[in-house]
């Protein structure tokens, strides 16, 4: 297990090492990506121009830009927006909640219905239920989400005040506000990866269902209940587990985005976002180093949980 | 296995679902009034400090805001900072239509200016002090000034003709030579290297309000520095809410009167449907952040006193590459503005636009309306024929996520292709526009959209128009305009210290120069704007400032 976790870590290093080149030169290539003109405003002089250049390091070569950039995140911690100079990592950590309020919800949503309808759907193969749930799990998956977000908001927030139209409130400020505000957003994240279980779980159900042990487990008269979860749905589980692991790391890192911008939630995704829209490169290293770390160490947890999932696997 | 019980549970499951979309919180709906309700472009606010109630606290929805320092703020974070603070000069506050108007602010009357116009000379109010209590000095005034140049504030170019400026642009270090200040006598004198018709607007402008000597050269948004103006900026935290306070130390002066709302309560809201939604349900007073196209039908039937409409001093134009074929050549500049019905552009901004041929906005003293150009497709092919352009390929440059800019541009597109030009549109995001604009590649006309820094003439031509400035990095004059009469009537207006009646007409002149005898650019309309209310607020003390959006100095409730 330590082996196995120091290889993890290193694979992290390397992970998070690339990430950032990659990020850092795309923005340097963008045309009319010079953050010294955009800051220096519209009645900039050269002079101005080169202050900044000078100020913010611009002027310096890219691999000693980039070597700043990375003395910035990980040893001053001083990171800062060329858009507004706040701090990349305080501005991450105080929106980490809410993506990761937004990414639980919705990944224990689409885990109990995935799983749920997979599961119901495979047993009653090929019978009206299955097509049912068939058909539900196609549309989940073939809705454009951000459509069924801003459809649900409109319909369901500002036209019907069944929900709140969007906006977030903090788990400690009121429980129940913070449900009522998330609902909405974690409906809309969790639809289509509902679909995508639903129907790996159907498949994977079915397949152990035709398995020796499970009807030598019925021969013996084990009891139904304990048949579907003691040897049915252990064995299901698997690939859902790798899944499971991989969205959820995915959703974590930014995979909101769509859902955060929609229901106007302040969190990493829309962070990301306005980054982007702003062509604002410390938030966008920040943000792809915190996806990176959340991939990795995800995608590691995943690996220990199959192991105990399925004994035949050993983690090291 | 029982077959039942997976029937039962997914049974149980459909009641759950339908149990939490019923159950769930919701929010407060509040019905409108049956007021009629004016799009009014102006509204008198001669009563706005007799009306309605001055509210304890007033909440309002406002958009992202970059920075809420002085020397920085330059978005929305400006609109906010241009209320709280106040300067030597200030703008009115007393109506929507004066409210262009430079009055006296912490200065005891307006500047004394030499007769060469190089020279303005302030006294600055005795007993003035901050809203911490801090007396503000003479000299608060100057390191205000030189912190701009100290912090790269983005508004340097505005005071880059103060003597000394270039030098201290290098070397932002010590004491900027031309501004000179008497403790004693309370006066301050700014030397200027030429003559400069809008430098009252400038001083009147945020940037250059006092902030306590010694203020550090860098960003403090977060640490809001002590205000002299009608509001303090108690907190802001990024991203996320802002707190303004009535100053208690301000002492109203004629035109900016002290705060009526003792307190404003603002949430940062990036969505504009949610923070029209706050408002309609009441949970805030204001909407800043504007009502979307597609809400506004909506909102004018069913809450049409709570809704102001107004226009904004800002145009949208198309802009002609004159460097390159074919609107190097004056015929088809004309025809593109014959080619655009600009009542037909306007519709596509469902109702947030006024179509224009102007590019000085309108409410300005040098405004003079053009209506030269009515659509008229057979004369502009015939133009475009006349000049041997027919067939000839033009690259049109537009945003793609301005929703009005984009339309436009696309219907640009399609004129054009009926008057006998081969139109391609790049639509490119906000964010690399102005850098496409200005780059290297061969764009034949594109979008335009400016907004005023401050009300006079001098910020658009100088600016968009000049031939002369070509050259500067911060360009924005992309059609590569450089008509050599113009630009040495722009130069000479310039020197012109104030706004008379023949200046006013020398302005309009150009408007009309530019526009028809040039055809350079081609305005099409003027952004409009619509403030939307919650329910609790009284719109009688309504005053929409020119630079600075709703008086939230004026706000009151019912």
């Amino acid at each position: 297990m330590t082996r196995f976790v120091l290889r993890r870590l290193a694979g992290a290093v390397v992970v998070m090492i690339a990430l950032s080149i990659v990020t850092f030169l795309l923005f340097a290539w963008v045309p009319g990506g010079d953050p010294a003109v955009r800051m220096a405003g519209r009645t900039a002089t050269a002079q101005n121009i080169a202050n900044i250049r000078h100020a913010w390091g611009f002027d310096r070569s890219l691999p000693v830009q980039y070597l700043t950039l990375m003395k910035r995140t990980f040893v001053t911690g001083d990171l800062v927006s060329y858009a507004n100079q706040t701090n990349v990592r305080d501005q991450i950590i105080q929106r980490i909640p809410v993506t990761l309020s937004v990414a639980i919800g919705a990944a224990v949503l689409w885990s109990l219905l995935g799983v749920l309808i997979g599961t119901l759907s495979a047993l009653y193969a090929s019978r009206w239920p299955d097509r049912l749930f068939t058909f539900f799990a196609v549309a989940c998956i073939a809705l454009p989400s951000f459509w069924v977000g801003i459809e649900l908001r409109h319909l369901l927030g500002e036209q019907a005040g069944i929900f709140p139209a969007g906006g977030y409130v903090p788990l400690g400020q009121s429980v129940s506000g913070w449900f009522s505000h998330l609902l909405l957003p974690w409906f809309v994240l969790s639809l289509m990866f509902v679909g995508i279980y639903a129907r790996v779980v159907r498949a994977t159900v079915l397949d152990v269902l035709d398995k020796d042990y499970v009807r030598t487990a019925r021969a013996k008269g084990v009891p139904e209940r304990r048949v579907m979860t003691r040897h049915v749905l252990r064995s299901s589980l698997t690939a859902v587990v790798t899944l499971f692991g991989l969205d959820f790391a995915g959703v974590l890192a930014g995979g909101t985005i769509l859902v955060e911008a929609i229901f106007d939630l302040h969190g990493v995704g829309q962070y990301a976002a306005d980054a982007v829209s702003n062509l604002d490169l410390p938030p966008l290293i920040g943000v792809a180093l915190y996806g990176g770390v959340t991939v990795v160490v995800l995608s590691a947890l995943v690996d220990i949980a199959y192991g105990w999932l399925d004994p035949r696997v050993h983690v090291d | 296995m029982n077959a039942r019980r997976p029937l039962a549970l997914t049974c149980a499951l459909l009641l759950l679902a339908a149990a939490l979309l019923a159950g769930c919180g919701g929010s407060s709906k509040s019905g409108g009034s049956t007021a009629a309700s004016t799009a009014a472009s102006s509204t008198g606010a001669t009563a706005a400090g007799t009306v309605g109630r001055d509210p304890a606290d007033y909440r309002v929805a406002w958009s992202d805001i970059d920075y809420i320092d002085p020397a920085l703020a330059y978005s929305w974070g400006w609109m906010l900072v241009g209320q709280g603070y106040l300067g030597l000069l200030g703008y009115s506050h007393e109506s929507a239509a004066k409210s262009g108007d430079v009055v006296p602010g912490l200065a005891e009357g307006m500047p004394r200016i030499s007769p060469d116009r190089l020279t303005y000379t302030f006294t600055v109010r005795p007993g003035l002090r901050y809203s911490n209590g801090q007396p503000v000095k003479v000299g608060d005034f100057k390191y205000a000034v030189e912190r701009m140049f100290r912090i790269n504030s983005p508004a340097v170019g505005f005071v880059s003709t103060i003597v000394g400026a270039d030098a201290y642009a290098r070397h932002p270090t010590g004491s900027l030579s031309g501004i000179t200040m008497n403790e004693q006598t309370r006066t301050i004198t700014f030397r200027l290297t030429k003559p400069r018709g809008d430098f009252l607007n400038i001083i009147a402008l945020s940037f250059l309000v006092p902030v306590p000597e010694g203020t550090p050269a860098t960003d403090q948004s977060t640490h809001p520095i002590p205000s002299a103006g009608p509001f303090e900026i108690q907190s802001f935290h990024p991203g996320q809410s802002f707190v303004l306070l009535r100053n208690k130390y301000y002492r109203p002066v004629p035109g900016i009167p002290a705060a009526r709302p003792a307190r404003v309560d603002g949430t940062i809201v990036k969505d504009p449907d949610q923070a029209l939604q706050m408002a309609i349900d009441g949970k805030v007073d204001y909407d800043f952040t504007g009502v979307p196209t597609e809400r506004l039908g909506e909102v004018k039937q069913k809450y049409p006193d709570r809704l102001k409409a107004y226009i904004l001093a800002g145009t949208q134009y198309v802009w002609m590459n004159e460097s390159i074929a074919p609107f190097d050549k004056l015929a088809v500049r004309q025809a593109l503005n014959y080619a655009i019905d600009r009542n037909a552009i306007s519709r596509l901004a469902g109702g947030l636009a006024s179509p224009t041929e102007n590019l000085l906005p309108p409410g300005y003293p040098s405004y003079r309306t053009i209506s030269a150009y009515t659509l008229d497709i057979a004369k502009a092919k015939s133009l475009v024929r006349q000049a041997g352009a027919t067939g000839a390929p033009v690259t049109i440059l537009g945003p793609n996520d301005d929703d009005f800019g984009r339309k436009a541009m696309l219907y640009l597109a399609d004129q054009l292709s009926q008057i006998g030009l081969k139109p391609k549109l790049k639509l490119v995001s906000s964010s690399v526009y102005v850098g496409t604009a200005g780059g290297k590649l061969p764009i034949n006309a594109g979008w335009g959209n400016w907004n005023q820094d401050y009300p006079h003439p001098l910020d658009w031509f100088d600016i968009l128009l000049n031939g002369d400035r070509l050259s500067e990095p911060s360009n924005v004059n992309w059609g590569k305009v450089a008509i050599k009469p113009l630009d040495e009537e722009i130069d000479r207006l310039k020197a012109e210290p104030e706004l008379t009646a023949q200046v006013n007409d020398d302005w309009a002149r150009l408007d009309q120069d530019y526009v028809v005898r040039y055809a350079a650019v081609a305005p099409y309309a003027n952004n409009v704007v619509a403030d939307f209310f919650g329910p609790r607020a009284d719109t009688r003390c309504y005053v929409p400032l020119s630079i600075y959006r709703f008086d939230l100095t004026q706000a009151c409730v019912k």
